[in-house]
Order: C-alpha cells, then sequence, then structure tokens
C-alpha cells in the first residue's frame, strides 16, 4: 500500500449555476405569470374563488415538504457521516435554502387562517360581519361529518337556536364541529399562538438551512475537516429540532383545518411526504443540472442511492398512511373516522383509492428493480410521477375540509377538486421555487469541492 | 469549539492507513478516514482461529458453566410453572378483572421486541452498507431467533384451555371453525411466525460457510458429520458464492419489511381497540422504535460478556459496541418523542378519555412504573452523548440494563395501566401478579440464555466469512476506504 490517499487534497474545476441560471430565469418566471394569470381567470368564477385559499395552502404545502425533506436530507449526511453523498449534497443544501422563500410564501397565508381553519373564528365570531351571499343553513350535508352530530347529541336541537344567536356562518360552523371546544383547543389554536408557533419553527429552519449552507460553502474555500467536525458536531442538536418542529407544523398547518380530529401519527406522515418530495426533487434538480453538463461527478451510483431512498421513502410513506387509515378505520370511533369519512364519500373516494395505486403500487412495481434507479432519465420520469401524486396527497390532505366547511354552510355542493386552479397556483408558486433554487446555489460550488470524503464519494460504487 | 480555521491537516490516527490495523484504538473519528473494524492486527488466519477456537476449545471458560447451571435451573423452574399453569388454570396468574392481560402479555411484547435486533442488523445495515454489522450479526441474530421463541411461549400459554392452543393457527377442522382473520391477534400468529421462519432462514444461510469451516477443521468423527450435515456440501465455490450473495441480498431486501411489519402488527394488537391508552395511531413506528432499542440494548447486554469471554475483543471492538450505543441514543430519543406526541396529543385533542389515561400513567397508582419507564428509556441513554460514557464498559452495560428494564416497563405501563382504569371505574382495579408470574418470566430468561449459551459453545459467535470482508485489503477496487492509489480527479470526471 502506498501513502494514504485520503491525506491528499482535492481540487476540482468550477462547478458553477450562473450561466444556467441566467437561462433558467425567464423560464421560472414565465411559469410564476402563466401561474398567477390562470388563477385569476380561476378567480373570475364566484365558486372558484372560494377555493382559492385552500388551492394556496396546497401549494405551499407542496413547496415547504420539499424544503423541509432536503433540510433533513443534508442534516441526516453529516448525522452518520455518509461518504457516498457528498458529490449530491450541495444541490440539496440549495433546496434546504428555500426556507427564506417559504416564509416569505406563508406570509399571505396569515391573512387566509379564517378561510382555512374554523378555530379562526372561535375567539372573534360574534362579531363578525354578518355579509354572506347564501344564508346560512344548519343542515349538515349528506355526506358530511357524521361524527359531528354523533359526537355531541345537543347539536341536532341546537342550530336553530344558533343560527339566530350568530349571523356568522362560519361561527356556527364550528360550533357544529364542537359545541364546546376544549380549554386546550383554546389555548393552542388562538391566531397569535398559532402565528408565533410557525414563527418559531421558520426561524429554526432558517438557522439550520443556514448553518450547514454557510460551513459547507466556506469549506470550499478553507478545505480541512474542522468544519466537517463542527458539522457533525451540530447535527444531533439540528436533527432533533428538525424532528419537533416538523411533527409540530404537520399538526398546525394540515391537522388542526378539521379542529375536531387529531392522530398522533399525523406528524409522521406529513414527515414521510417531505422526505419522499424531497428525494424526488434531488433526482430532477441533478438530472437537470447534468443536462446541461454541470456536476458530471455524479454518477448512476448516486442516483442509484438517491433512487433507493426515494423509493424507501415510498414505501414508508405507505406504511405510514396504511397504519393511521387502518387504525382509525378499525377503531370506529366517532371523533376520528370523520375526517377519513370526507374522503371516501363523493368525488373523494377516487382520490383515496387512486393515491392507493399511484403513490404506492405503481411506484413500488416500476420502481424495485435496480434497472430504472441506475439510469436518470427513467429515474427522472420517476421522480416527476412522485412529486405529482405528492401533490395530489396534500390536496387530498387539504380540499375535503373547506369543501365541507362550505358545504355545511350551504354555499355551494360540494366539489370534486377543481385541476385548474391548483395548476395555476404549482406553476406560480413552482416558478419562485425553481428560480430561488437557483438564486441559492449561485455564488457557490454545485459540489462541496473540498469536502474530506469527497473522494469516498467519487468512487462510490454500488455492489 | 475553536474557531479559528487550522490550515495544516491534523496527522491520521492510527489505523487509518488501510492495512491490518496493530493496535486497539478504533473510536477515533476523522473525516478523511474510515477506522478499522478488525484490530489487534488479526489477519485471515487469526480471525478464522480465535472464531472457531470459541467452540472448538475442549472445555467453555469456567463462567460459563456458571451462567449455564444458573439458564438451566430457571429453564427448569419455567418448565415447573407451565406445567404448574396447566394443571391449575390461568388464576395461578395475578390476571384479573378489568386486568385480563398483564405480564403474559408484557412479556410477549417484550421478548418480541428485543428480537428485533437481530433481523435490522443483518438486513437494513446491511442494505444501509454499515459493514460494522459484521461482527455482531451472527450472534445478534441467533439472540433474535431465541427471543422470538420465548415470546410464541406466551400467547400460547395465556389462552386458558391450552388444548386448544392449536387453534391460534388456521388449521382445518371438522367443527369448520375458524379463527377470526378479522382480529390482530391472527395477523399476529402469522406476523410472528413469518417472522422466526424468515429470521432462523437467514441465520442459517449465513451460517453455512462458516459450518463448513467448522466443519473442516473439526478432528473428531462427530463433529465432522454433524456441522458436514449442516454446512449442506458448502465447497467455497466461486458459484456457491454467488448464489450465497444473491439469496443474502433478496432475504434482507425481504427482512427488510419484516422488521418493521412485525411490531407494527403486535401494535395493532391494541392501537385497533377503542380504550385510551391503546387507542393511537403512531403506534406502529412508535413500536418499531421501541423494539429496536430493547433489542440493541440486548445485544449489548449479551455481546460485552461474550466478548471478553471468549477473547473476541479484536471482532467485537469498542467502535461496535459504540455504534450499538448510538442506535440506543437514537432510538431512545424516537420514543421519548413519541411519548411526547402521545401526551400532546391527549392534550390538545381535548378529549377527556385520552387525557385521563395519560395523566392517570403519570400521576395515579401506577405513577412508580411510569416513572421508571421514563427514567429508563428516555434519561438513562441521554449519558450516551458523551464519547467518553459510550464507551466505557461498566456505563454502557448499566445502561443496557436499564434500557431492557425500561422497556418491559413500558409494555406494562400500556398494558396494565390502561387496563385498570378504563370506562367504568366501578370495575377499576389493581394488578399484581403472582410468585408464579414472576417465575414464569425469570424462567423465560433462563431458557434465552441457555439457549445463547449453547450457540455460543458449538457455533462461531462471529460471521466468520463476512467479518473477513471488512478487512482492509479484501478489496481490490481503487477506492472504498482509500486504499490503492487513488485515479486523478481528471480522469474519473472525464
Amino acid at each position: 500500500m502506498g501513502a494514504p490517499a485520503t491525506t491528499q487534497e482535492i481540487t476540482l474545476g468550477e462547478r458553477r449555476i450562473e450561466a444556467y441560471a441566467a437561462r433558467l430565469g425567464p423560464k421560472a418566471f414565465t411559469a410564476l405569470f402563466a401561474g398567477a394569470l390562470l388563477v385569476a381567470l380561476c378567480a373570475l368564477k364566484p365558486a372558484w374563488r372560494e377555493r382559492l385559499e385552500a388551492s394556496y395552502l396546497v401549494a405551499f404545502c407542496f413547496f415547504l415538504s420539499i424544503t423541509l425533506g432536503a433540510l433533513f436530507f443534508v442534516v441526516i449526511q453529516h448525522l452518520v457521516k455518509a461518504g457516498w453523498s457528498v458529490v449530491v449534497r450541495r444541490v440539496a443544501e440549495g433546496l434546504s435554502l428555500n426556507v427564506g422563500l417559504c416564509l416569505v410564501l406563508f406570509l399571505p397565508l396569515l391573512g387566509m387562517t379564517g378561510a382555512l381553519y374554523p378555530w379562526a373564528h372561535w375567539a372573534h365570531g360574534d362579531h363578525a360581519p354578518a355579509a354572506h351571499d347564501t344564508p346560512p343553513t344548519p343542515h349538515v350535508g349528506p355526506g358530511g361529518t357524521p361524527h359531528d352530530r354523533q359526537h355531541s347529541p345537543g347539536v341536532e336541537a341546537a342550530p336553530g337556536v344558533l343560527t339566530q344567536s350568530s349571523p356568522d356562518g362560519r361561527a356556527i360552523q364550528a360550533e357544529l364541529v364542537h359545541p364546546h371546544p376544549s380549554p386546550s383547543k383554546h389555548t393552542y389554536l388562538s391566531f397569535p399562538f398559532f402565528a408565533v408557533r410557525l414563527g418559531l419553527y421558520f426561524v429554526i429552519w432558517w438557522l439550520i438551512a443556514n448553518y450547514f449552507w454557510a460551513k459547507s460553502v466556506a469549506q470550499d474555500a478553507v478545505g480541512g475537516i474542522e468544519l466537517t467536525n463542527r458539522m457533525q458536531w451540530w447535527s444531533p442538536a439540528a436533527m432533533i429540532a428538525f424532528a419537533i418542529t416538523c411533527a409540530l407544523s404537520g399538526f398546525d398547518l394540515l391537522m388542526t383545518m378539521d379542529p375536531g380530529w387529531y392522530s398522533t401519527m399525523f406528524g409522521v406522515y406529513w414527515f414521510a411526504g417531505c422526505a419522499v418530495s424531497a428525494m424526488a426533487s434531488l433526482v430532477l434538480c441533478l438530472f437537470a443540472l447534468q443536462r446541461q453538463g454541470l456536476i458530471k461527478e455524479v454518477t448512476p451510483e448516486h442516483y442509484h442511492d438517491v433512487g433507493k431512498l426515494m423509493f424507501a421513502f415510498v414505501v414508508f410513506w405507505a406504511y405510514i398512511a396504511f397504519s393511521q387509515f387502518m387504525l382509525i378505520w378499525y377503531g370506529n370511533i366517532p371523533e376520528e373516522v370523520g375526517w377519513y369519512q370526507r374522503r371516501v364519500t363523493g368525488g373523494w373516494l377516487g382520490v383515496s383509492v387512486w393515491l392507493l395505486l399511484g403513490h404506492f403500487v405503481i411506484p413500488f412495481l416500476c420502481m424495485i428493480s435496480r434497472y430504472p434507479k441506475r439510469r436518470p432519465g427513467l429515474l427522472a420520469l420517476g421522480a416527476m410521477w412522485v412529486l405529482f401524486v405528492h401533490y395530489v396527497d396534500l390536496m387530498w390532505l387539504v380540499l375535503p375540509q373547506p369543501e365541507d366547511f362550505l358545504a355545511e354552510l350551504g354555499r355551494g355542493p360540494r366539489r370534486s377538486p377543481v385541476p385548474l386552479l391548483d395548476l395555476g397556483f404549482f406553476l406560480a408558486l413552482g416558478g419562485l421555487f425553481v428560480w430561488n433554487t437557483a438564486r441559492n446555489l449561485k455564488g457557490a460550488s454545485l459540489i462541496p469541492e473540498r469536502d474530506p470524503r469527497l473522494r469516498d464519494s467519487l468512487h462510490h460504487e454500488n455492489f | 469549539m475553536s474557531t479559528s480555521m487550522s490550515t495544516t491537516a491534523p496527522p491520521l490516527p492510527p489505523g487509518a492507513d488501510g492495512t491490518i490495523c496493530g493496535v486497539d484504538q478504533n473510536t477515533w473519528d476523522d473525516p478523511r478516514a474510515r477506522a478499522p473494524l478488525i484490530t489487534g492486527g488479526l489477519g485471515y488466519p487469526e480471525i478464522t482461529d480465535t472464531v472457531c477456537g470459541v467452540a472448538e476449545a475442549p472445555r467453555p471458560p469456567r463462567a460459563w458453566y456458571i451462567a449455564f447451571g444458573v439458564s438451566a435451573t430457571l429453564t427448569a423452574i419455567l418448565g415447573c410453572m407451565i406445567a404448574y399453569l396447566f394443571f391449575t388454570g390461568v388464576g395461578v396468574w395475578g390476571n384479573t378483572n378489568p386486568v385480563f392481560w398483564a405480564w403474559d402479555i408484557v412479556n410477549f411484547v417484550w421478548w418480541v421486541g428485543i428480537g428485533h435486533a437481530g433481523t435490522l442488523i443483518s438486513a437494513i445495515l446491511f442494505l444501509f452498507r454499515q459493514k460494522w454489522r459484521t461482527g455482531i450479526n451472527r450472534a445478534a441474530e441467533a439472540m433474535t431467533i431465541f427471543a422470538v421463541i420465548c415470546a410464541g411461549m406466551f400467547p400460547g400459554i395465556h389462552i386458558g384451555r391450552v388444548w386448544m392452543a392449536y387453534y391460534l393457527f388456521p388449521i382445518p377442522n371438522q367443527m369448520d371453525v375458524w379463527p377470526q382473520f378479522r382480529s390482530p391477534l391472527m395477523w399476529d400468529v402469522f406476523a410472528v411466525n413469518t417472522y422466526l421462519t424468515v429470521s432462523a432462514l437467514f441465520w442459517y444461510m449465513g451460517l453455512l460457510p462458516d459450518l463448513a469451516t467448522m466443519r473442516d477443521r473439526a478432528t473428531s468423527r462427530v463433529k465432522q458429520i454433524a456441522y458436514g450435515i449442516f454446512a449442506l456440501g458448502w465447497r467455497g465455490s466461486n458459484r456457491g458464492w454467488h448464489r450465497y450473495e444473491r439469496a443474502y441480498l433478496i432475504l434482507a431486501a425481504l427482512s427488510t419489511p419484516l422488521v418493521l411489519s412485525v411490531h407494527s402488527v403486535v401494535s395493532f394488537d391494541f392501537a385497533t381497540s377503542q380504550l385510551p391508552g391503546w387507542h393511537t395511531t403512531i403506534f406502529p413506528p412508535y413500536f418499531v422504535a421501541g423494539a429496536i432499542f430493547s433489542g440493541f440494548a440486548m445485544v449489548v447486554t449479551l455481546l460485552v460478556p461474550v466478548r471478553a469471554l471468549f477473547g473476541l475483543k479484536h471482532l467485537i471492538t469498542m467502535r461496535h459496541l459504540e455504534n450499538m450505543n448510538k442506535i440506543i441514543l437514537v432510538t431512545g430519543c424516537m420514543v421519548g418523542f413519541a411519548y411526547g406526541t402521545e401526551f400532546f396529543i391527549a392534550w390538545y385533542s381535548g378529549n377527556p378519555f385520552e387525557g385521563f389515561a395519560f395523566l392517570a400513567r403519570a400521576r395515579a397508582h401506577y405513577a412508580w412504573s411510569y416513572w421508571t419507564m421514563i427514567f429508563c428509556n428516555v434519561v438513562a441513554p441521554q449519558l450516551f452523548w458523551f464519547k467518553s460514557l459510550r464507551t466505557s464498559i461498566p456505563v454502557m452495560i448499566v445502561v443496557a440494563i436499564f434500557v431492557n428494564i425500561g422497556m418491559w416497563f413500558e409494555r406494562f405501563v400500556i398494558i396494565v395501566t390502561s387496563l385498570s382504569a378504563d370506562f367504568l371505574p366501578a370495575a377499576w382495579d389493581y394488578y399484581s401478579p403472582t410468585w408464579v408470574d414472576m417465575l414464569t418470566f425469570l424462567g423465560s430468561m433462563g431458557l434465552f440464555m441457555t439457549l445463547f449459551l449453547l450457540f455460543c459453545r458449538y457455533l462461531p459467535v462471529v460471521a466468520i466469512a463476512e467479518v473477513k470482508a471488512v478487512l482492509p485489503h479484501h478489496h481490490h477496487h481503487p477506492h472504498p476506504e482509500g486504499h490503492g492509489t487513488p485515479k486523478p480527479v481528471s480522469e474519473v470526471t472525464t
């Protein structure tokens, strides 16, 4: 054996995104404007306008989940001292830096809580304006929420009384769902606490993402092992902070849309979506960059591993989704089944079945072989599919809620999703997201050029 | 942490030069190199001699005899307790209204959980390319099988009418009566049996090359025939190895979902019910994390004495133990996270029954068991944040035993406290075990230890063939852990 090879530093040529980012910018903004235009057109139709907030939440959660998943990926690479992933880590770091963009995109949501979260009306329901196009009907739709009625025997008699005492339909709806929200709900589900909590999560994510980005980029200049050691030192704390905030953000953003419903698994479900969408996004980013002739260091071996993780998280998602559904279905407790009831009635039954096929069966069968995982083009196709089904999963999580909400108010029938509106938001936010990701990666190499484990990664082989 | 950036690289730690490692210290971390997994300067022949020497020694160490005597006695007590139970009835246990599941099921879940480490090490760590698993996978898999055997015993003996035990399985019968397929208890029978079958196959297949080694080295005719039969004619041919590696990968892929499924199904036994404290959706992943937690704790508990007793310290090194302790820390944090989530949702839901069930755990009659669980499972493993503590033999033994105790209490807390104070206050009662409960549990440990000691005596405790694959000069590639001459980057990238 010769002298240990690991002591010598490696220098690579420049791997820069600037030229590609310049070409990408106009395309991203075209998508943004096309999407915004589509949304504006959809909003002309009053029935669709009521869906605006919910569709926005879907799109927001989609890009937030990619960002969080990428953050998870970056932190765990340091936590387990991974060698294989060095050449793909910088791109993931760039994705995770979108926390800032997500915070900006979150701000409009603060103005939408009234339309998305029934609890937003609990505190100030009494003095809300009574201006509504349709008078509220106390009748709960046939496919509505049987648990609401079963859970609270007094509700059948209550609607009339409530209609008289409070003209605000949404307040009535809130009371229908929960005649007497428990003190814990009053504490936890209040607008100021919600805003402060979410703000805190964003601060934590921002700190983690920027720390790992800054140290990683700094290492490109100075090399050595000290920065790696420091990132490793901080990775457990970052992972714990991430685990707690990620689970809570799932509860806060999505679970509280039905304030009566609760599931201890929901945070894990949200995390599974984050992880799977981040792996898919990473594949797409690598593929797009390589098509521009960049980061040729990434080989099918790396795609294979990212593909394995994507496959693993698809299965993990299915495991979590099945467990959550099966336990609630089997237990059949009125407080809990309503949430699923809403998703197996009306048009949503088809979506539920479709999710089972699209989010599990199809990707499972298509990606179990090593063949597609080692072919970047095929894997990118798989990644697009995974992102698509993840988007549908989020629609499935979000949209039945306000539909039910509106149906109970007697405003409009229960509708199946309006893909045009969702397409608009996807394009608009997607354009911003792509543009911002490219912007994040500017000014730094696309691979951590002097990471001490770079050699491991460059010579990585699956065998 | 210093803020100044040193420009001169510190020297590499000893053993990082990609040759056979003659030093014992391998718990260092340096991002430029991977620490050696075999120390003491062992090469191919020394590894074979060290491992086979354990089984070939004319007589085992004195400590083995003492341990075997104790274990065999406990196993005999287990036999007596089961006989007493069969002849007298389940009334000899403390189970009573409303706690109809008690120590029997607590022990079942505890043992199944312990039986998770082996397959996690041999399957999931294999898929994650964690080469350190090779030093410990054999013993961990053996332990897994014995733990599952102990676990499987409890549902069999707690059914009351033991002559109907066959009814656990869907056996066609003249009464045309079938088990309830919609019951998670039925799924459990399938899950545990599948797991036992696949784990045993995986373990046995991995043993083949080593059994052949033992056969070829055996000096007595009896041993030659015995090892010869079980080695299934293994010749170490190229084709044989090719098939072996393929089968290993496939079995690893098949076992991976099993690691998750078994304890998930066990958790369904509880979570499909409507009982507060049992019905919660996070149970499946939370049980799996807990199972890995307790499984690794048991592996540490067993391997620390085994490596000392049989001179295996260079194969099961401090780094192996440290890695296991890290997994204990991670899974301990996951379990703590699940406890927290359950409490949070119990509060958030505003459901008075949920809230009661969890407050009662922490503050009512069984608070002592709850706080024992929290201390052992959540607090004790935090010591492993410190490298000096997670590489200290006495500390890791104490923590691992705490974790074993804590995980037993976790199941006790879930099962007994939830049942003892359910929806009907008039039915509430305090459960106390009887001496039969205690001796049966102790006896199951005796059975487990007896089997494990026999394994240590007659089979290769370390996977000889696999461990050789992590010797530095095994690879002929220009790369992995930085051996050979690396190609210049320009050659690689073009």
